[in-house]
């Protein structure tokens, strides 16, 4: 296989849509729950976990840039192969594509969930999960600019949900975000890893980048990017602290969807319902990256055919949704998709840059040499 | 084969569809308001308004009961009796009997916390009788109490009269540790059910009742306060000297002690300070602008010295009041100012218990500072 | 690279008159309208043929006939071309180009031992005369329509845009009766990229005949399968002139009012010359109306079944109570119900355009008025859904666009469905749905949900909203035109306090 990419004109884009991607992965189902997680590790100083979460995203984030810029335009998987050679490389790619079909399963699962919790409890996760897929499969179909667009056109009309928090802001408890800064280090950071699954996502930029124009200006959005989400998340959490008593946050599940519980309009009554329902805009470009990353890994790694692998995943994800409907087993796979895909996403770039430079200053001598001579 | 493709989702998207059972507005009993008494044997007994639309019927309000050993039981058991689907999505209002309120309501709300279903912003209210009594199903002129007392407990809140009774504010301060919640009081008063208090919880428990003046003062000291009209009583001896001579008119009415003014509270909000940790002393600062509308003696506050007298004497008033209440509530060990979780935010690690400020709250003092300022007094003057 | 007049196939000439009258005599069996005449003057036969009724007769008599009769010339090819006082002369060599040529009003005059045969078109078309549009109505400006004589419509375009930029290209199109289309764009404005990718489709097409420009545009759009339109038409000059002079595309077809205009953006088709006409603020007022009621015509009936059959919590109680109280008499589910109202509306909006105005007026009355009514006391349908469906009816006709009108009605119907299945979450996947369809389709190459994606926000002031004219100096962005600025902006006025 080819290491670095050749894309044609028509299928680049734009280094700012880059801020959409990686927004757009990144706030995903996970969001709902996350701010009740990491206030149980690191209670009213959850906001300082999440803020270490984004120092660290930001580093990781560059140390990805860097690995990307020793290459002309490739992406994750030329990498490996170009260093691990052909076989330890094929089979490292193929960890990500496997942490990919795992990530894009919890995404359809949980939402599954909310929705059979908070719309339609008598709902089939199949017939829920065939509707779901139906969108990605459609949607992937039209390719990497499609999906772009699916990104930034959702995510502009999906972000109104930040005014529905305005209610509930106004009538926060100050109180119960003091003491501050009292959660030992041990906490925060492990606040920190928590947020870190919440952030997960962003691995994504692995893949798109060769099909990036401009790529100097890259660096710009993708961090942007990062920030929004952090930003979204210290929002949230922020004011289901201030909101809610340590009692409550605990006992609730979906604490954004409780946040939204407590709106009324003279003509809506429930809000609850209309953001579950909307927050069908907030998945879908989520796994439309993941199935996209899925396919084209596929594609690379074994020249299998992008309809092939598209429509093949579908169906066994369809049938998986059948598989899991109950809250524990919801639970495990979610929580093995975020241990597995931290140390891919969180320690694994670090590991690969150090080998990565060392190949480049490798190879840089053995052309001198071979000058040389 | 993109023609084909679409057609095929939507032929398996019907066939499909029969998984989720319709809820037709027209086939509901949709309950608006409940009651709920606990039984001799520790049942519980619920009350139903409920709005069904039955084309037949002349009303389209109508009640039932139920008995269970939960809430959800008891609904069952209502539902069995009728002919309509009955949901809970749309209860506006839940009333606990005096009896269930005492030994502790908080059963009853995790059910309704667990349930996606139910509205947040449905209010709580206590009875100083047993829900059964307020709510008199075989009253015919009544048919919706609980919509009646609805909107009774929102106008009243919208006035500022009492804080927010939803179920959101109510589990929210309750389990705040350091903090306990109040609910609106409702009683009979000439057979009619009306806001006659507010009742005191100690954590989920009704221990002890308080007027609707101080539950003004309550929602003062716990949250902004606009627009509220309060009358007041105030002796009428220091204002002697401004007394304006009314020649010829000697009323009875003008005689006596004391006399009334009634004024509108147009800005109010307070601030409490922890003044010591370990003496557990508080110092609570009221700040209230206020626009004189009545009163019932001729007296001239032309001066300014005379509005700084009606000032001071206003602020003594709130000051006692707020004394005697703190009392009261302190005397049942009920922390409804939620003095702890002042406390708390500012001890050092943020770590007490529920139990560890119950001990402590009996010794804690408090200064009560009240500054009124009076702004406009109407066209008198 | 044009098909012209004059291709080359294969040349008869030189022919005798009297094989020459064969061959046609023999092409024209059955139709006796064939006046064929051979006149001899010095010793030299000339030929004059056309169809009667398709040339002016008066023209032939006086400025061919005469001429030639009278002037004492030897008659060649060259003198014919020198000497007739007939403009559009040219010589044509191949049957086929004859036979072209003579049924839109050709008339041939061929001097034996030419090795060509000279045409001049004189063609006589009946045409009606210059009328308001009427499927297009404005208020304010202009309001001519096209018609269906191509020579009216291009007279009216020159007339609109008085530009030498302006590029009229011909193209024939159909092989069984080729039809005269032109596509039309301003040299120095249009991409380029575009007019190629127009040409090549118009080019390669191959097709029989075209009915109409509607019948072309569905040939040549991007994509056949979508239920939107990707091409923008219109029967207004002053719309087709406004969007040229923007940069894109029109074509005009022969014998069709209807003019096309290429690349578009979903949100073109809400756009109306309009809200130029009208005061910037005006407009942006106008325009959004026109997006919101497209989106209330897909989603208003819809969402009421939703909530109606699913989700009764969203409903305030007291307007739970007005919709419970005017459901309970009726005997069928919400969905039946809305699908059942706005196939009523649907009939009765189809059989107003089918009969003629004064007719149609009536039905609407009888439809709107009597049967509305009779359903609800009969207990068929509850009044509130009444307002519903008759409220996104006629959101739907703001539309400026019939085209995307009817789209937005058609759409409404899976809508329905979803949300009578699904309820929110039946709507939602439909929107979503919806979002990605429109992502995947392109006019002309162009992406079709410009400028929302790809982002280009300097065109929003185009698109979503309104600013004032001395913002507006630029064309759209997402058409890419070769000349973007369309006037220089005007300097910052110097910032004056009160009373200087």
């Amino acid at each position: 296989m080819d290491i670095n990419l050749k894309v044609k004109k028509n299928l680049q884009i734009r280094a700012f849509y880059l801020f959409f991607i990686i927004a757009s992965i990144q706030l995903g189902v996970g969001i709902i729950g996350a701010p009740k997680l990491i206030y149980l590790e690191s209670l009213q100083d959850s906001w300082i976990s999440i803020l270490i979460a984004f120092i660290y995203i930001v580093a990781v984030v560059i140390t990805m840039f860097f690995i990307l810029n020793q290459y002309e335009n490739a992406d994750i998987y030329g990498i490996q192969v170009d260093i691990f050679g052909k076989w330890i490389g094929k089979f490292l790619g193929t960890i990500y594509i496997v942490h990919f079909g795992i990530a894009l399963l919890s995404v359809l699962i949980t939402y599954i969930e909310v929705i059979r919790v908070y719309i339609f409890p008598m709902m089939s996760n199949f017939v829920m999960g065939f509707l779901l897929l139906c969108l990605v499969v459609y949607g992937v179909l039209g390719g990497l600019r499609v999906i772009v667009g699916v990104c930034t056109v959702f995510f502009l009309l999906s972000h109104w949900i930040v005014f529905l928090l305005i209610q509930p802001s106004t009538r926060m408890d100050i109180t119960h975000l003091q003491p501050m800064f009292v959660s030992p280090i041990s906490d925060l950071l492990s606040g920190a890893h928590i947020s870190a699954y919440t952030f997960m996502g962003f691995e994504i930029l692995f893949l798109v980048y060769p099909f990036i124009q401009n790529k100097k200006k890259a660096k710009l959005p993708a961090l942007l990017a990062t920030g929004w989400t952090t930003l979204f998340l210290l929002l949230i959490t922020i004011i289901t602290i201030g909101y809610f008593s340590y009692q409550q946050i605990e006992r609730r599940e979906w604490v954004l969807l409780s946040l939204i519980k407590v709106q009324n309009f003279t003509f809506v009554e429930r809000f609850d319902y209309i953001v579950v329902a909307e927050w069908m805009m907030i998945i879908v470009p989520n796994m439309l990256l993941l199935m996209w990353g899925i396919t084209y890994g596929m594609k690379r790694l074994y020249k299998v055919p992008q309809k092939v692998t598209l429509y093949s995943v579908a169906v066994i994800m369809s049938f998986a949704c059948i598989y899991f409907d109950e809250h524990y087993r919801i639970q495990s796979t979610i929580d093995a998709s975020a241990n597995y895909g931290f140390w891919l996403v969180y320690v694994y770039p670090f590991l690969l840059l150090p080998i990565v430079l060392i190949k480049k200053k490798w190879i840089k001598k053995k052309e001198e040499k071979s000058n040389a001579k | 084969m993109q023609n084909k493709s679409i057609g095929l989702f939507l032929v398996i998207l019907i066939l499909l569809s029969a998984c989720v059972p319709t809820k037709n507005i027209e086939e509901l009993a949709v309950v608006t308001a409940r009651g709920v008494d606990i039984t001799e044997d520790n049942q519980v007994e619920t009350m139903l308004n409920i709005i069904r639309f039955d084309p037949e019927a002349d009303s389209l309000f109508t009640s039932n009961t139920g008995i269970g050993n939960t809430i959800k039981g008891a609904r069952e058991e209502a539902a069995d009796r009728t002919s309509y689907n009955l949901v809970e999505g749309q209860i506006n209002l839940e009333l606990y009997g005096k009896e269930a309120a005492e030994q502790g309501i908080f059963r009853f709300i995790n059910g309704l916390i667990h349930d996606s279903q139910v509205s947040d912003t449905m209010k709580l209210a206590v009875s100083n009788v047993s829900a059964k009594e307020i709510f008199n199903i075989e009253n015919p002129n009544m048919p919706a109490v609980g919509e009646h007392l609805d909107r009774l407990i929102e106008i009243e809140v919208k006035n500022n009269s009492f804080p927010p009774a939803t179920i959101q504010d109510f589990t929210r301060v309750k389990t705040t540790i350091g903090e306990d919640p109040l609910l609106p009081l409702i009683g009979l008063v000439d057979e009619k059910p009306t806001i006659i208090g507010m009742a005191v919880f100690q954590d989920d428990r009704y221990v002890v009742d308080i007027s609707l003046d101080e539950g003004f003062l309550m929602n003062l000291f716990l949250n902004k306060v606009e627009n509220k009209s309060v009358e007041m009583t105030l002796p009428l001896q220091p204002f002697e000297k401004y007394k304006i001579n009314t020649i010829g008119i000697e009323s009875k009415s003008l005689e006596g002690e004391e006399f009334h003014i009634n004024f509108l509270t147009t800005h109010g909000k307070s601030n409490t300070k922890v003044e010591s940790l370990e003496q557990l002393k508080f110092k609570t600062d009221t700040y209230i602008e206020i626009n004189l509308t009545e009163m019932s003696h001729p007296i001239s506050i032309k001066h300014e010295k005379a509005a700084n007298l009606l000032e001071k004497e206003i602020e003594k008033k709130l000051k006692k009041q707020y004394e005697e209440l703190f009392k009261k509530v302190q005397e049942a060990n009920a922390d409804v100012f939620g003095f702890g979780k002042l406390y708390r935010s500012k001890t050092k690690d943020g770590k007490i218990t529920e139990e560890e400020w119950r001990e402590k709250l009996p010794y804690i003092t408090v200064d009560f500072n009240v500054d009124v300022k009076l702004m406009h007094t109407g066209t008198i003057q | 690279m044009k098909k012209t007049f004059t291709s080359k196939k294969g040349n008869i000439f030189p022919l005798k008159i009297d094989e020459l009258d064969k061959i046609l005599k023999a092409r024209f069996e059955t139709n006796p309208d064939l006046s064929f005449t051979t006149y001899e003057k010095n010793n030299k036969k000339i030929a004059v043929f056309f169809i009667a009724y398709q040339v002016e007769s008066e023209k032939i008599d006086n400025f061919l006939l005469e001429p030639i009769l009278m002037k004492n010339i030897e008659w060649t090819n060259h003198s014919i071309l020198n000497e007739i006082p007939l403009n559009g002369g040219k010589k044509v060599e191949t049957l086929e180009d004859i036979l072209k040529d003579i049924l839109i009003g050709a008339v041939f005059i061929y001097i034996e031992g030419e090795d060509s045969i000279i045409a001049y078109l004189l063609s006589k078309k009946e045409k009606r005369s210059l009328q308001q549009s009427e499927t297009e109505s404005l208020v304010l400006g202009p309001k001519i329509g096209f018609t269906e004589s191509m020579v009216t419509n291009l007279n009216i375009v020159r007339w609109t845009i008085r530009s030498e930029d302006l590029v009229l290209e011909q193209y024939l199109i159909g092989k069984r009766e080729p039809r005269e289309v032109r596509l039309i764009y301003m040299k120095s404005i249009a991409n380029e990229v575009d007019v190629n990718t127009m040409r090549q489709r118009l080019q390669e097409l191959e097709i029989d005949v075209i009915d109409d420009a509607s019948v072309l545009m569905q040939y040549i759009e991007d994509s056949s399968i979508t239920i939107f339109p990707q091409f923008l038409t219109t029967e207004l000059p002053d719309r087709f002139s406004y969007n040229i002079n923007r940069g894109r595309l029109g074509i005009l077809v022969e014998n069709s009012p209807t003019a096309i205009i290429t690349p578009t953006t979903f949100f073109s088709f809400f756009e109306s010359t309009e809200d130029l006409y009208m005061r910037w603020n005006i407009g942006t007022f106008l325009r959004g109306l026109r997006y919101l009621s497209f989106f209330m015509s897909t989603f208003l009936t819809p969402l009421y079944v939703a909530a109606v059959t699913f989700h009764y919590e969203i409903i305030p109680t007291p307007l739970l109570i007005n919709l419970g109280e005017s459901r309970s008499s009726v005997p069928f589910p919400p969905i039946l119900e809305a699908l059942f109202l706005e196939l009523m509306i649907e009939l009765l909006r189809e059989s107003g355009a089918r009969l003629p105005t004064k007719v149609g007026q009536t039905i609407g009355i009888v439809g709107g008025v009597v049967v509305g009514t009779a359903a609800v006391e009969a207990g068929i349908t509850s009044n509130v859904l009444i307002i519903f469906v008759a409220l996104s009816a006629l959101a739907s006709f703001t539309t400026p666009n019939y085209l995307m009108g009817t789209t937005a009605r058609i759409i409404r119907f899976p809508m329905i469905l979803l949300g009578g299945f699904l309820g929110l979450i039946g709507i939602m996947f439909g929107a979503c749905f919806l979002i990605i369809h429109l992502l995947r389709l392109t006019s002309l190459g162009r992406p079709y949900l410009s400028p929302l994606y790809p982002l280009v926000p300097k065109d929003f002031n185009k698109v979503l909203f309104r600013l004032p004219n001395e913002y507006q100096n630029e064309r759209f962005r997402s058409y890419r035109p070769k000349d973007l600025i369309r006037f220089g902006k005007k300097k910052a006025k110097n910032k004056k306090d009160i009373d200087e």
